[in-house]
């Protein structure tokens, strides 16, 4: 489907509106359309704005809510700067959770220890001037995917569907810079640096994990508490900022400290492809013919018992490859004929061309 | 493809581009050659013109980009931005090595201070970091793969990678420690072969120039004043039977790199300085090391593979490699003290040597052709060939079309008429350029007489062998 660029875009609450346009106009539903909604604070001033929608084949069920000044999730850092908006998924949608909390939805990621409800999110400055980039795709399975730019770096925020290997229960797909933890900056001012060390590639494995995975997984379901999410980070409990829900997702895409960490996960991985540091322009990029290679994201998850770290590949994110940004622009159209010739892909760096991550970033197909 | 010339006069790097883009695009003159402007803007985006590739239906990308280098200004204006900062100093291996670290920037009494999250403040031992030896205007020129509207100039696709490129270090102290050295970045454009002239713009106001052009190439000649420079970007002609991908080359006058050397303090305690040597850039004309010159004598500044030459060629494998025939580097000569420690080295300029580790070489100059003279009477004009004498890769890739090295030394410079064609002869840089000066530049205590006049002997032979014809007409 064609990507929708929009420029000039003030808040939170502007870009909330376009991306509620650009979803109905590509099949989603729109369950509540920037309804205006109570902090989770208790107190009766309104301090955000909630857009729920719901995929065409029905399967995807996603909440964006605005934070305008106030957390919007229960345990966040840097809530003096709480600007931005957070993102949770789940498999149906009420409009009036039991507990009145916007993101007490059906089957919402959950951390393990805590039970905390986990989503993703990217601040965005309330006095800033951003552009949009909203791409969708609905085949071979739904996604929305988010992209704000502002100064010269960029943030993603995605929902959707797995494209799945086997039958298996589950599949719903979240993922975002930040997870719901981290995703206020330290930053007063919104400086764009600091925004950018706070934030991880989309679809990766880090140490703050930020993808999560909706999946039954063998007998994860029947614990006490019930393990319904998988997030692509370390299997640790003790800090929310790790957003553990209970299982390991891995992902192809690891941050430099993952190989090292002993809870990463042996899998085909782009560890050697990926930039080395911030001025190398990675492997995945063939400086003769100018092209990047798209490399399918695939996701494992953790099988039982966890002790024997086997991790079973379930899927692809459909869509949404893996690829250098050496010769390539943010934002702009190329046809990257691979895996399949003449199709035309939208290219994104994870934060900017030559940032934190180097020349990595996605492309997303049209 | 049929050559086509014209020459002028400029005020300026900007009237330059202006005239060559109004005479490339000409229909009327280029025909089936003509050349496509994608865009015309100053630095960092520069200007860029879609040429015909080496097969048809290809396409080659020309870039031309103007720069104002002021020394103490431009690169400290562009060093201190945050994101250049995060980019190549706090998250970088060349500087900090904290990926991903948090930091803030301040000036404060003179002091740029940088001060990373729980780590001890860094402040830069220059308030206005530098990689320039002296200001001056320059017209970095460049050959790319592919276009790209929202990439910098640089950036662009099959552009030329200089991360490897390791400048005179500049100094940083963490909290009360002792200095340390870190590689300062390349400013955008800087490393790509260029044509310079002084800060204040042409000598006499205005420069002369020619231009020769084909479909796949374009050679710029200028005269500013009697100081002569050449360059040539485009396809150059591989001896293939057309499997060479992109056979592009970008000659220029200078890579702008030179050899220089400083005395390095680290810690209040130590006694002596450490002679540092590496390079640094400087543009201007006068400036006589050979890596400033005609493309048949052209030298690096410091003998590591993978350092640009004023001769860029792009090898099948899509990596450009500099192309030299010499090294010129400085050496570290102390003071000469009676007892006691030494306080100050001097940097004396060498003479040019034959770099070890850099294995790509341009024919006929890659050995010594100072005995090569005319056969009765006639010139005899030798194509100008890139040559690969790696362990590896080993051959003569091809050649650069209209320019040829003549076999004597030449008697007039300018527009001259060989075998009823007409040629532009050009010095290396200015007629009876030397391109060192025998002797340790005033610290000569510990050569002999003999040794130095042979060695004047030598660069004065060289010296006058070192032209370029490049052709005027089919």
């Amino acid at each position: 489907m064609a990507y929708q660029k929009y420029t000039g875009l003030l808040d939170a609450i502007a870009i909330l509106t376009k991306v509620s346009e650009f979803a109905a106009a590509n099949g989603w539903t729109i369950l509540q359309n920037c309804v205006s909604d109570l902090p989770i604070d208790g107190s009766n001033n309104l301090d955000g704005v909630l857009l729920s929608l719901k995929s065409a084949d029905g399967t995807v069920f996603g909440q964006f809510r605005t934070a305008g000044g106030k957390k919007i999730f229960p345990s966040q850092r840097n809530d003096g700067n709480a600007y931005g908006i957070g993102l949770v998924a789940s498999t149906a949608h009420t409009d009036k959770p039991a507990s009145g909390y916007w993101y007490d939805q059906p089957n919402a990621p959950k951390h393990v220890g805590t039970q905390e409800v986990l989503g993703v999110g990217i601040p965005v400055n309330p006095a800033g001037s951003h552009t949009l980039y909203c791409n969708t795709i609905t085949d071979p399975a739904p996604l929305l995917i988010v992209s704000v730019e502002t100064d010269g770096v960029f943030q993603h925020l995605a929902l959707g569907a797995l494209q799945k290997i086997g039958d298996w229960d589950g599949g719903l797909i979240l993922s975002g810079s930040r997870n719901s933890y981290n995703m206020f900056t330290a930053s007063k001012t919104f400086d764009a640096t600091t925004i950018e060390t706070e934030s991880v590639p989309l679809f990766s494995m880090t140490t703050n994990a930020s993808t999560f995975l909706r999946a039954d997984i063998d007998a994860a379901p029947l614990r006490n508490p019930s393990v319904l999410w998988a997030s692509a980070g370390p299997n640790d409990a003790s800090n929310i900022s790790y957003a553990y829900t209970g299982k390991q997702l891995a992902l192809p895409v690891k941050t430099s400290e993952v190989p090292a960490a002993k809870w990463n996960a042996f899998i085909p991985d782009y560890n050697k492809l990926q930039s080395q540091n911030t001025t190398d322009s990675g492997r995945n990029v063939n400086t003769l013919n100018c092209i990047t290679v798209n490399m399918n994201l695939v996701a494992y998850v953790l099988r039982d018992p966890d002790g024997l770290r086997n991790f079973s590949p379930v899927g692809y994110v459909p869509g949404v490859y893996f690829i250098s940004m050496r010769n390539v622009a943010p934002g702009q159209m190329y046809e990257i004929s691979y895996p399949k010739s003449g199709l035309l892909h939208q290219v994104f760096p994870y934060t900017r061309r030559r940032g934190i991550y180097g020349m990595d970033g996605f492309s997303v197909q049209q | 493809m049929a050559i086509k010339i014209t020459k002028g006069t400029a005020t300026s790097f900007d009237d330059l581009i202006t005239q060559i883009i109004a005479w490339v695009t000409d229909k009327t003159v280029q025909g089936d050659d003509t050349w496509t402007v994608l865009r015309n803007e100053p630095w960092p985006r520069g200007s860029i013109l879609r040429a015909a590739g080496r097969k048809s239906g290809e396409y080659q990308y020309i870039g031309l980009l103007p720069n104002s280098i002021e020394k103490g200004k431009t690169y400290a204006d562009w060093f201190l931005q945050k994101k250049n900062l995060a980019t190549h100093f706090v998250w970088s291996v060349a500087g900090l090595n904290l990926p991903g670290r948090d930091f803030s920037v301040v000036e404060d009494s003179g002091n740029i201070l940088i001060s990373p999250a729980s780590v001890a403040p860094v402040r830069l031992s220059d308030f206005r970091p530098d990689i320039f030896e002296a200001s001056a205007q320059v017209l970095h020129l460049g050959v790319f793969k592919q276009y790209s509207a929202d990439l910098d100039w640089q950036e662009q696709g099959g552009g030329m990678d200089f991360s490897g490129v390791k400048l005179l270090p500049l100094q940083y102290v963490q909290g009360n420690g002792s200095k340390v050295d870190y590689a300062p970045p390349l400013l955008p454009g800087c490393g790509y072969p260029t044509l310079s002239m002084d800060f204040t713009g042409p000598t006499i106001g205005v420069f002369k120039y020619w231009l020769i052009k084909d479909a796949q190439r374009l050679i710029i000649v200028m005269n500013n004043a009697e100081i002569w420079d050449s360059a040539f970007i485009g396809q150059f002609e591989p001896y293939d039977g057309g499997e060479y991908a992109f056979p592009a080359a970008v000659v220029g006058g200078t890579s702008g790199l030179v050899s220089v050397g400083r005395n390095y303090w680290y810690s209040p305690n130590q006694r002596s300085p450490v002679p540092v040597i590496g390079m640094r850039l400087d543009y201007r004309p006068q400036q006589w090391s050979l890596t400033h010159g005609i493309v048949p004598f052209a030298a690096v500044a410091i003998d590591a593979g993978g350092t640009p030459t004023q001769a860029m060629v792009c090898h099948p494998d899509g990596t450009w490699q500099g192309y030299a025939n010499y090294v010129q580097i400085v050496t570290a000569v102390a003071d000469h003290v009676c007892n006691g420690y030494v306080t100050n080295y001097h940097f004396v300029r060498q003479e040019p040597a034959r770099p070890q580790n850099i294995k790509f070489r341009i024919r006929p100059t890659e050995n010594n052709i100072e005995d090569f003279a005319h056969g009765y009477g006639k010139l005899k004009i030798e194509p100008i060939e890139f040559l690969q004498i790696d362990s590896e890769r080993r051959g003569i890739i091809g050649k650069i079309p209209y320019m040829f090295f003549p076999s004597r030394p030449m008697k007039e410079y300018g527009e001259i008429t060989i075998s009823g064609k007409k040629h532009l002869s050009i010095p290396n840089g200015w007629e009876d350029r030397k391109f060192h000066i025998p002797g340790h530049a005033g610290v000569v205590y510990d050569c002999d007489v003999d040794t130095l006049l042979a060695q004047e002997r030598r660069i004065e032979k060289i010296s006058k062998m070192m032209n370029l014809l490049i052709r005027l007409e089919e």
